[in-house]
């Protein structure tokens, strides 16, 4: 599970939960990889990130390194600060682990990179 | 409604593209039918110049330079690709002899050489490609008893296959329901002995490259009322074809497959530049309902994905869809997910098996897609083939499932976002899309011919207004009623 896609992911499916956003991160085992650097994939996803949540999600997990916290303007000229930006969504993997919801406290395990969210009958 | 071309504006379109000058080539790519207008775009957006183009059904024919070959076999929504090397118009198909000797003067075009060079470039044959009555005597009997080692392996191998059959047999009915009598699984067993065959072959053949001499086949495609069968003009035509150039026939191992084209009265010879076809390219575990990977690309392309989207297959299958996007499209991000168990471990055997530096624009989930985990709004595009019925599911679930998923994707797509959903279950699908209102508004329709079962491609528009908003709107016009 790359941190792009933990942006995205979302507990508010179960009965229950309010917002269920963002998950929290366990990580057991971690894999950094390389991955083709594509600037203008990176600038045009950077508006549709909660920036908030991809830093906190990062440093959870040690990986934030030199990320700023704060979104910096004109970004998209900014070929280091993109290729960080790019290191952090697309080339740190959740292998092992766990993701949880920050309301009920469920968990929802991650394994070989999988991260299972399929819910319980008395759940839905 | 995407329109075919009639018959006789195809034949005089095709037949005035043949004349080109020397310096041309006129090449002829295939497709799944239905998707012709999306290679057609590939092409026009890729090849570097296009002198003359014209489409048919399931195929594409453009004229070019040959240094653009190379460039055009990495095209990304056709199947085949041939060299168009003669034509021949207003042969007289209705009387067998004159038929057959007519089509027969096809393969006596100067030309030879020149075509034969193009088709060694692409497929880095080092044998002989002209060889003399003497090489060939010599070959021929080097391909007898090379046949004859294969088949004492295969003999081996085929007792102890049936002795693992009988076992996977027994597992089958244990686990219970889903007993792979497939067709799929079937031509996935069938593809695989075919390779493992060749294997044997080439590791059997100690010569050298520059010793082997051109292996051939002839192919006839045929449609139209004629007098002659397409095995019949196979059979003459590469018995000419042997007699001229010397060359071995073989249907199964060949290097060159030479193909007689007859359409209508329009008749044409090409050379195939593209022995295993362009669509296997991702695919290593095939599952019940595997897509082509240019079915693939065409279905992402008719989403128009542009750099930075975000595109989401929630019914992932074996992943053949984003692992088609991972590879094929720069720039945009894939996300997948499937419910089943045996979906993930076949999706995630082939993301394994991407090159390594686009595994980083894919992501495998494991998901229920009638209650997906994903934020409100977060995924620009969305490209699925939702389950046939026939091959997966059944009718019955299939409308309780797609009423669900149309909705949940609906709420993950932002507004205006593009959903393209390939379906067999058309009644279904247009009945949900009507009973949303004003959630999805459809595009444009291409029907497909998938293997024989025809499919159709939805491209639908998400709506404007918030989710919430939509619903309220059908309460309000149910509750009139």
């Amino acid at each position: 599970m790359k941190l792009l896609t933990h942006n995205m992911l979302t507990s508010k499916c179960m009965k229950g939960v309010t917002v269920g956003y963002p998950l929290g991160i366990v990580a057991k085992d971690i894999k950094v990889s390389e991955t083709e650097f594509n600037s203008e994939f990176v600038s045009r996803i950077i508006p549709k990130l909660d920036w908030n949540a991809l830093w906190k999600a990062a440093d959870s997990i040690g990986h934030s390194g030199d990320l700023p916290q704060q979104l910096m303007e004109d970004y998209e000229n900014n070929e280091e600060f993109l290729k960080k930006v790019h290191h952090v969504l697309l080339e740190v993997e959740i292998i092992n682990g766990e993701l949880v919801c920050p309301e009920s406290g469920r968990k929802f395990p991650i394994s070989q990179g999988i991260p299972n969210m399929l819910l319980n009958e008395d759940e839905l | 409604m995407l329109k075919l071309l009639s018959p006789n504006k195809v034949q005089m379109d095709l037949y005035g593209l043949f004349q080109v000058s020397e310096n041309l080539v006129v090449l002829e790519a295939t497709v799944a039918s239905g998707l012709e207008p999306l290679a057609v775009s590939e092409i026009k957006e890729k090849v570097p110049f296009i002198s003359q183009l014209c489409r048919a059904r399931g195929r594409v024919f453009f004229s070019t330079y040959v240094e653009h070959v190379q460039q055009i076999l990495m095209l990304r929504s056709i199947d085949h690709l041939y060299l168009i090397v003669s034509t021949g118009k207003d042969i007289n198909l209705q009387e067998k002899d004159s038929a057959l000797s007519s089509v027969e003067k096809l393969i006596e075009f100067p030309n030879w050489n020149k075509v034969i060079d193009i088709w060694r470039s692409v497929s880095k044959f080092k044998g002989k490609c002209f060889p003399s009555k003497e090489e060939y005597l010599e070959a021929s009997l080097k391909e007898t008893s090379l046949k004859q080692i294969v088949q004492d392996l295969w003999k081996e191998r085929e007792v102890i296959e049936v002795t693992e059959k009988q076992h996977v047999d027994k597992e089958s009915t244990v686990c219970g329901g889903h007993k792979f009598k497939d067709k799929r699984n079937e031509l996935k067993q069938s593809i695989m002995r075919k390779i493992d065959r060749k294997s044997m072959y080439r590791n059997s053949d100690q010569r050298l490259e520059e010793d082997k001499v051109l292996k051939f086949r002839m192919t006839c495609y045929r449609s139209g009322n004629h007098c002659v069968t397409s095995q019949e003009v196979a059979c003459s035509l590469g018995g000419k074809l042997q007699e001229k150039f010397n060359w071995i026939v073989d249907l199964v191992n060949h290097d060159l497959e030479v193909v007689t084209n007859i359409r209508e009265d329009l008749v044409y010879l090409g050379i195939s530049l593209t022995p295993d076809s362009l669509h296997r390219r991702n695919i290593i575990n095939f599952g019940p309902t595997t897509l082509r990977a240019t079915v693939c690309y065409n279905l992402l392309r008719l989403a128009s994905p542009n750099p930075g989207d975000i595109i989401l297959d929630p019914l992932c299958g074996g992943g053949s869809i984003p692992v088609e996007g991972a590879m094929a499209l720069p720039g945009c991000y894939n996300m997948a997910g499937d419910i089943h168990p045996m979906a993930i471990s076949r999706a995630f055997e082939n993301i394994q098996n991407m090159r390594c530096e686009r595994k980083g624009y894919i992501d495998l989930s494991h998901w229920d897609v009638t209650n997906l985990p994903l934020r409100n709004a977060c995924v620009d595009i969305i490209v699925t083939d939702l389950p046939f019925g026939k091959r997966s599911g059944s009718k019955q679930n299939n409308q309780n499932l797609y009423q669900k998923a149309m909705l949940e994707i609906g709420r993950c797509i932002v507004p205006s976002g593009r959903a393209v959903c390939l379906t067999w279950d058309r009644a279904n699908l247009t009945r949900t899309i009507r009973a949303y209102g004003s959630l999805w508004s459809i595009v444009r329709i291409a029907t497909i011919n998938l293997g024989g079962l025809q499919a159709t491609a939805y491209v639908l528009k998400r709506g404007l207004e918030s989710l919430d908003t939509i619903l309220e709107k059908l309460q309000k016009r149910k509750r009139r009623k």
